[in-house]
């Protein structure tokens, strides 16, 4: 049996576990840069601000309704999402990490029956859990597939009287739930596929279960017929419990302000490529493959995107050698004149280290010196974080940083930031 | 009569008795965090709780998982604020302590909407 478990509102009740002043009050988490509304509290969502709105549209709204704005604090949401996998963990040791905020358990069938209870009961139980261990409400779909899981989580969340858990197993209770659901809601039909079935008469999941699997398959694909077939109760999705092997790193950052000369763009790109490396290096790959991508103009008055990349015969894992092939790219398709708003790297073509291929005229390869080079680095950069290593050429100011105006403390992860508790 | 001493030493066989103990280290986080996952770190502002050995500016280690029973030293959600307070129950009403003598016992009632955010399980700090 399959448990979806899904955080409410995430962002927000990660901000409100330390600060009882937002209990029951509206709250917004913003994207990085804080552009976008990221996370809405359900007194938000009331108002009829939509998901990922930008947040100056808004402003004045939620001003009104003395909303309190948090810019993304990623390392308190990081830190409580891996004790929210870990409370789950208590429960099987099956998990699959779907998201952020969200995760699958797979429980054996016959675990009722030798526990003596219900899968209700054992939702209830995991929801009150990670309640009473790290304060975020969760709701939890229990179904026999991962798809049907999500329909009860997405009932749940829609129903205000539900208590939080449902269960989708009965085949007579699952079909009143998909005739409630519509098909763009249904896990794994995007939006370009909606669109068709609302054509073909698919209004509801309900209708998407009952058409002909020849149509589906035709008109889908094979991944429409598992998302069929899971509908139908019958599981073709296992549990994925390995991160699959990583095809590429972004690093990319929106600017705080509008930048146009070359040295400030260089520096932002210097800190995305030793953020990427590093993260690559944490998982033994190299690069074979460097695209540099750039944001210029504005959305209102037109921009434009530019892009250089370079193919390499020898896979890299050194900072400084990436760097300087990234300038270049930048070199490539650098505009005098044009405001640029955001710049960032992709290394792709990985490749693990055990399998990197020499290059004919490198005499030692990985290169020693290199290596423990970067291997100190990323330890000394692992303990300090910001205030660890950085090159030069990542600059000191950094005037082109993203606003991070109304960022919470770093409740879990700061010792300088660590919540109050008053003795008075 | 002679008696032969043994001047060999025996080769690298015995093994030491400390041997096992080695791998035995002092780990302040076990010992002091058995539930890692639902245990938090928190300041104290304020003086309150002084008898109780708690001064401004400690260290509190919080475990949310466990049952704040009578007595107990707890972090509190109150008026909006994180508390820290030793509970009281007396008969039929639930008390909030402090450890001061300069300061108010807290009486409870539905109302104050009060919620236990954890139970203080040590208090840290330097001499």
């Amino acid at each position: 049996m399959y448990f979806l478990i899904d955080c409410n509102n995430f962002f927000v009740s990660c901000e409100r576990v330390f600060n009882p002043k937002l209990w029951n009050q509206p709250v917004v988490v913003l994207s990085s840069n804080d552009g976008c509304i990221v996370a809405r509290s359900a007194e938000v969502k009331e108002l009829g601000v939509p998901m990922g709105a930008p947040f100056f549209e808004w402003r004045t709204l939620l001003q009104k309704h003395n909303t309190h704005v948090f810019s993304s604090n990623f390392r308190l949401y990081g830190d409580i999402s891996h004790r929210f996998i870990q409370t789950l963990r208590q429960f099987s040791p099956e998990v699959e990490v779907y998201s952020i905020d969200e995760a699958f358990l797979l429980l054996r069938d016959d675990f009722i029956s030798t526990h003596n209870r219900t899968w209700q009961d054992l939702g209830e139980e995991i929801r009150q859990t990670v309640w009473r261990w790290l304060g975020i409400p969760v709701s939890v779909g229990i179904a026999p597939t991962k798809t049907l899981a999500k329909v009860a989580v997405e009932l749940v969340k829609k129903n205000k009287s539900s208590t939080g858990v449902g269960v989708l197993i009965e085949p007579t209770e699952i079909n009143r739930a998909l005739g409630h659901l519509p098909v763009a809601a249904i896990w794994g039909v995007g939006w370009r596929y909606s669109k068709m079935l609302l054509a073909n008469g698919v209004m509801t999941a309900l209708d998407f279960k009952n058409q002909s699997p020849d149509w589906i398959r035709k008109k889908m694909t094979v991944f429409g017929s598992r998302t069929q077939t899971e509908l139908c109760g019958v599981s073709c999705l296992d549990l994925q419990d390995v991160e699959p092997p990583r095809k590429s790193i972004v690093c990319s950052q929106s600017f705080g302000r509008v930048v146009t000369h070359k040295q400030d763009l260089q520096e932002a790109l210097a800190n995305h490529v030793a953020k990427a490396c590093a993260k690559m290096r944490a998982r033994d790959l190299l690069t074979r493959y460097i695209s540099v991508f750039a944001y210029a103009g504005s959305h209102q008055f037109g921009g434009e995107s530019l892009a250089s990349v370079v193919s390499l015969s020898v896979p890299l894992d050194f900072t400084p050698e990436i760097t300087r092939l990234a300038w270049a790219c930048l070199d490539k398709f650098f505009k005098q004149g044009l405001r640029y708003k955001k710049i960032g790297v992709m290394l792709g073509d990985l490749v693990p280290l055990q399998n990197a291929q020499y290059d004919l005229f490198e005499t030692e390869f990985p290169n020693p010196k290199k290596s423990e080079l970067m291997r100190l680095l990323d330890q000394v950069n692992q303990k300090w974080g910001d205030k660890g290593l950085q090159y030069a050429a990542q600059g000191f100011k950094k005037p082109w940083q993203a606003k991070t105006k109304t960022r919470s403390p770093e409740y879990t992860t700061s010792w300088a930031e660590l919540p109050k508790v008053k003795a008075r | 009569m002679l008696i032969p001493l043994f001047v060999s030493r025996v080769a690298a066989g015995f093994p030491s008795p400390a041997d096992e103990a080695i791998d035995q280290k002092l780990d302040l986080n076990s010992y002091l965090i058995p539930h890692p996952i639902s245990t938090f770190f928190l300041r104290v502002e304020g003086h309150s709780m002084i008898n109780a050995g708690i001064h401004d500016g400690d260290l509190l280690i919080v475990d949310r998982s466990l049952e704040p029973s009578d007595h107990k030293i707890v972090v509190a959600a109150l008026h909006g604020e994180l508390t820290v307070k030793r509970v009281h129950k007396k008969q039929n009403a639930l008390y909030l302590m402090p450890e001061n003598k300069d300061f108010q016992p807290i009486r409870i009632t539905e109302e104050m909407g009060l919620t236990i955010w954890g139970v203080v399980t040590h208090v840290i700090h330097a001499v």
